[in-house]
């Protein structure tokens, strides 16, 4: 059986090479069990093939129960080798956790000693008793993390603000309940006595039934910002009220020239009226230019007649009529002359009671005719007043007629003076409709009326002439209740203390 | 014809290839496990041609026991050459 000693042979050089090479690189090896256990597995699989070998080349059969012992030693030896390599693997992976682990605690360490904070864990406490805090706790507190970890008669509970610790309470109790993070900011007193404002992050580690074990999270320090926001929301506020102050100044810049508007308004409207009284009174004074030389012609024709008729009482009266008539239609004319600034006025002393005694004589006539009685208070009036008498007179007359053409059949028109130092009062009243407001404000304007057959301009004169007398009228009036009329006049003390 | 140490041999193989069935998830952590469960299964085979030489074809079935045998041994020369003295080395 040559050909099977010649592969006992091979295997007898397989297994001796196998073992060489264990022997050579051996100390190259980690695995000093395995080792140890393939290099016995290699010497019985040796002393195996040998013992076939000498069997198989019929050189010796001593060795055949020393082949039978090593033939069932030989899968024990394989199950030894698995055994201990499965031991190695095992031991491996449990140094590389180790070591993984060991890492892990470097690299979360170094993490956290860099963090720009304290890294903590503590209890849901109100004195917030720390179980752990990281390095930055000294930066942050100024306290070692020892003194916060109970060591120092301290808790972090003591570092925060006295007005600040009820609402960090209230607040992390109200999230732990919604089972969020919570992220509050309040202010600390640092070892050193410093205020500081933080930012915590933080959120809560809950047993399996429910219960809040502890707190996990990171303070930091965010003074600078906050320092930050307080000088925004100042610059905010300044530019706020600045903003408010400029719209002060503009609502008040607007309100000037609203102002201004109303008055030019007021203006124009004062210029339309003089441009209207100008034309009034150009055209007025034509008229009466040009009529005065007729009047005077029909006075002068009517006192040639009457001469010529004397002896006829009735034609004779009805002259004196027509003479009187064109005397006042003369005086009138003469009047309007003068508001129109086209004769002198002539200033004088005059007493107000002999004025309203010829005021009332000249329109008693017309009342008359209308059925109005024209009423004279009596008061004596002991001041003077020192005005040009026709112009007065033509004014007045106006005002009465006025109130005569206003009054009602049997009506009265009252005529009364009042006085003190400086002013002269001479009101007339009358016991008319009286006037709305709207019609009070247009009556001395020119052209304007509320009676058909007038042409407005009577007590647009009448003003005039009292304002050339350095006097001036008002009236008051209300729907009803008739109007009066009352017309200032300086007296002649006041003029002469001028 | 069969001895019984070889049926011993032979049930003492089988109980360690149920070891590593039972663990061939970490013995696959071995270095070329592939040349090295070869050489055990080699040995494996040996050993049940040795007890099967007894009942028939013996010539043949012992050719076979120590064919495996041989092979067995390369295939661990190999591996111990690739581990130890090769570069590569066990983790």
């Amino acid at each position: 059986m040559w050909h099977i000693a010649a592969l006992d042979f091979l295997s007898f050089l397989g297994f001796g090479c196998a073992f060489l090479f264990l022997v050579k690189g051996g100390c190259r090896s980690c695995l000093s069990g395995v080792r140890a256990v393939f290099g016995a597995l290699t010497v019985f699989s040796l002393l195996y093939s040998t013992a076939l070998f000498l069997q198989w080349s019929n050189i010796t059969a001593v060795f055949n129960p020393v082949e039978d012992l090593i033939g069932a030693l030989l899968p024990m030896l394989w199950a030894f080798f698995f055994y201990a390599f499965l031991q190695e693997v095992s031991a491996q992976e449990l140094r590389l956790g180790e070591k993984s682990l060991i890492e892990s605690e470097r690299k979360l360490n170094t993490l956290m000693d860099n963090l720009p904070g304290m890294a903590y864990r503590c209890l849901n406490e109100k004195t917030w008793p720390m179980v752990f805090v990281s390095d930055g706790c000294k930066d942050l507190t100024g306290y070692e993390t020892k003194a916060l970890m109970g060591h120092g008669g301290i808790s972090y509970g003591d570092l925060i603000h006295e007005d600040d610790r009820d609402f960090v309470w209230k607040q992390v109790q109200e999230d732990l309940e919604r089972r969020r993070p919570f992220q509050i900011m309040y202010r600390i007193h640092t070892h050193s006595g410093d205020e500081k404002w933080v930012w915590e992050k933080g959120i809560g580690i809950f047993s399996e039934t429910g219960e809040t074990i502890a707190l996990e999270g990171f303070i930091t320090d965010i003074t600078e910002q906050k320092l930050a926001d307080q000088k925004l929301q100042q610059a905010h506020e300044e530019l706020e009220k600045k903003v408010e102050e400029r719209t002060a100044e503009i609502t008040e810049a607007y309100q000037k020239l609203e102002e201004a508007y109303q008055k030019i308004q007021e203006d124009h409207e004062k210029i339309i009226q003089l441009e209207r009284h100008a034309i009034v009174s150009r055209i007025t004074s034509t008229l009466a230019h040009e009529t005065r030389n007729s009047v005077s012609a029909i006075g002068g024709f009517a006192a040639l007649l009457k001469r010529k008729h004397q002896g006829e009482p009735e034609l004779g009266r009805h002259l004196d009529m027509l003479l009187d008539e064109s005397k006042k239609l003369e005086q009138l004319i003469e009047g309007i002359l003068k508001a129109a600034h086209k004769t002198e006025p002539h200033f004088q002393n005059v007493n107000p009671n002999e004025l309203l005694d010829e005021l009332k004589a000249l329109t008693q006539e017309k009342a008359r005719l209308s059925n109005v009685k024209i009423k004279k208070q009596k008061q004596l009036s002991s001041e003077s007043i020192f005005v040009d008498k026709e112009s007065v007179l033509a004014a007045l007359k106006e005002i009465v007629m006025n109130a005569v053409e206003a009054s009602p059949k049997n009506g009265e028109v009252l005529m009364k003076i009042d006085q003190d130092e400086e002013w002269v009062v001479i009101s007339v009243t009358d016991q008319g409709q009286g006037m709305d407001e709207q019609t009070l404000r247009r009556i001395y304007e020119p052209l304007f009326s509320t009676k058909k057959l007038s042409a407005g301009l009577g007590l647009s004169f009448a003003k005039e002439l009292i304002e050339a007398q350095n006097g001036y009228i008002r009236c008051q009036s209300a729907i009803g209740e008739g109007s009066t009329f009352n017309v200032y006049f300086s007296t002649a003390k006041k003029n002469k203390k001028r | 014809m069969f001895e019984p140490n070889e049926i011993v041999m032979f049930f003492i193989g089988l109980g360690v290839w149920m070891f590593t069935f039972f663990h061939r998830a970490n013995l696959r952590h071995l270095p070329a496990p592939g040349i090295i469960l070869a050489a055990f299964h080699l040995l494996l085979a040996s050993i049940a041609a040795t007890v099967l030489e007894g009942f028939f074809w013996p010539d043949f079935l012992n050719f076979v026991e120590h064919a495996c045998l041989t092979v067995s041994s390369v295939l661990m020369a190999v591996w111990s050459w690739k581990l130890f003295s090769g570069r590569r080395e066990m983790r």
